[in-house]
């Protein structure tokens, strides 16, 4: 694997710290930060309440009261937790293939408000805006925003959009939307300012699970179109 | 063995410390926004500091103990009232028979009500915690009219009257002093001194755009030299964001899991339950410590909730 990438170590407050590889969406950067997530949860530690992966990234939040009886300082426990796990990394020779998630998406104009301006913006027909959608392979950088929501790279440039200035109010649960390069599904109602360009009757965000999320940190996914007589809403 | 709530109040929500060991899934904790409160009635409940209790708001709820019950109210200070007779003070064990009614009458400080009940509340955990998902509304309970929370044991002896243990207990929290300590943010550096000055000098007006997902704060605008915009990381509770327009937002119990606002500094976990209790329209200050000191803070703060939760319990054996 590449070397290690530089990185900064600062206090997220008083009870979280973070490991910084700087101001990049990068894929190599990324599986870094899923592999030192990994490792991380793996040698999880009593005094650890949440392992936060980001896009470039990664931040421990500990509980401080834990370092009260033994009288350690937090700061250099918890560097050393984090240098551990970078060694571990260090010794992983290629990234461990994943599976494909395929998500069907309905392109139809009637469940995706930006569908028509986006294709207008560039000049291009729906087909061809679901061609290039759908014939990349996408990477979760990162879960946010709302429960089960994925950052998901990287889009064409030929259809990336600019997010709206003034988010909608209300946006339909499944909806598909794009912002920059980005892509990403609402598991839920809620307001939002991307660009709605599909939208799948999947479910992203299982309840009565232990385990509710579809989409996770380091997957891969696909979109494949379906008419609009097959979706289910 | 339940309580039933006759009439709902602005918010009123189960919620315990929060779901932790989740936010990598953009799980957001939620939890209570004041923990000190909540141990404190959680202590003179008879109760263990973790169990879940209700957190209301004001307008406060009406509700009924359908069952012999010993509660205990912390947090703002309110005139609260049995059958809209006698007065129940707040930080107090308090026992009442089955039937009576709950009401809260006026509100003199604070922000939010805490109840707990001795033995606590029966009910099914979401991933490790009973906090009130109110985004999702799932887990705990968002409380409406006509809501019934079960008790998970009766209490050993049957109540007549509306009594009280003969002590209180005081509250660590001192809404007088409107002082709120920070420690420094990532992008802190990124302010010149006069904007540092600025932020710390600033008396800051809680907006009424503030929720339990976060305050925002209204004073005189604070800007980095350079606007920057940053790519998403983790913030956590009490985490302060500089918006585009220069004013702070302070993450509180619903927060996101992640956010790309410069974060120019973090309220200490020891003063997040006193800037919870301070309402839309007061003021506060913001003055810097460090993170040693700050972990002080916590420690002193925890070791004055153990010494009232082991008082209560002593005293509670006694009788």
């Amino acid at each position: 694997m590449h070397v290690f990438p530089a990185f900064e170590f600062y206090a997220c407050g008083d009870h979280g710290f973070t490991l910084d590889f700087g101001q990049q969406i990068d894929i190599n950067i990324n599986g870094f930060v899923i592999h030192l997530f990994h490792q991380l949860q793996k040698n999880r530690r009593s005094y650890i309440l949440d392992i936060i992966p980001a896009y470039s990234s990664i931040t421990v939040v500990y509980n401080p009261l834990s370092f009260t009886k033994c009288n350690t300082n937090p700061e250099s426990v918890i560097h050393e937790y984090f240098t551990n796990a970078i060694l571990q990394t260090e010794n992983i020779q290629a990234t461990a293939s994943v599976d494909i998630i395929r998500i069907p998406v309905c392109y139809h104009p009637s469940l995706a408000p930006d569908l028509e301006p986006v294709c207008k913006y560039h000049n291009i027909d729906i087909d061809t805006l679901v061609t290039l959608h759908t014939q990349k392979t996408y990477r979760v950088f990162m879960n946010g925003f709302l429960p089960g929501f994925a950052y998901m790279g990287t889009v064409d440039d030929r259809i990336a959009t600019a997010r709206h200035s003034n988010p909608r109010k209300k946006v339909a649960a499944g909806s598909l939307g794009i912002a920059g390069n980005q892509a990403g599904i609402y598991p839920f109602e809620s307001p939002g300012g991307w660009q709605l360009i599909g939208r799948t009757s999947v479910s992203l965000f299982d309840l009565h699970s232990d385990n509710p999320c579809l989409l996770k940190p380091g997957d891969q996914v696909q979109f494949y179109s379906i008419p609009i007589e097959s979706f289910q809403s | 063995m339940s309580i039933r709530i006759i009439k709902k109040g602005l918010l009123d929500t189960i919620q315990d410390r929060g779901r932790y060991g989740y936010q990598h899934l953009g799980i957001n904790p939620t939890g209570v926004m004041d923990f000190v409160s909540m141990r404190l009635a959680n202590a003179l409940a008879g109760n263990e500091e973790q169990e879940p209790v209700i957190e209301m708001h004001w307008p406060a709820p009406v509700i009924r103990f359908e069952t012999d019950t010993c509660f205990a109210i912390s947090g703002a200070a309110v005139i609260a009232r049995i059958d809209q007779q006698t007065e129940i003070p707040v930080n107090r064990t308090v026992f009442v028979k089955a039937g009576s009614q709950l009401s809260f009458e006026k509100k003199l400080s604070g922000a939010r009500i805490y109840l707990a009940v001795q033995n606590g509340f029966n009910l099914t955990p979401w991933l490790n915690s009973n906090s009130t998902h109110l985004q999702l509304n799932h887990g705990g309970h968002h409380l409406t009219t006509g809501a019934v929370v079960e008790f998970n044991k009766a209490l050993s002896h049957t109540i007549s009257i509306t009594k009280f243990y003969p002590w209180y207990i005081q509250s660590p929290i001192d809404l007088s002093d409107s002082t709120i300590h920070f420690t420094r943010g990532k992008e802190w550096g990124l302010l010149d001194e006069t904007m540092k000055e600025l932020f710390k000098q600033n008396i800051y007006q809680i907006s009424n755009e503030s929720n339990r997902m976060g305050y925002r704060l209204n004073g005189t605008p604070v800007y980095l030299q350079h606007s920057t915009e940053l790519i998403s990381t983790a913030v956590t509770k009490g985490t302060i964001q500089l918006l585009p327009n220069g004013q702070p937002l302070v993450l509180l119990a619903d927060h996101q899991t992640t956010g790309g606002y410069p974060r120019i500094g973090h309220v200490i976990s020891a003063d997040v339950p006193k800037l919870a209790q301070f309402e839309t329209g007061q003021s506060i200050r913001f003055k810097e410590i460090t993170i040693e000191e700050a972990h002080q803070r916590l420690k002193n703060l925890d070791l004055y909730l153990k010494q009232t939760e082991i008082a209560c319990k002593l005293r509670m054996a006694d009788l």
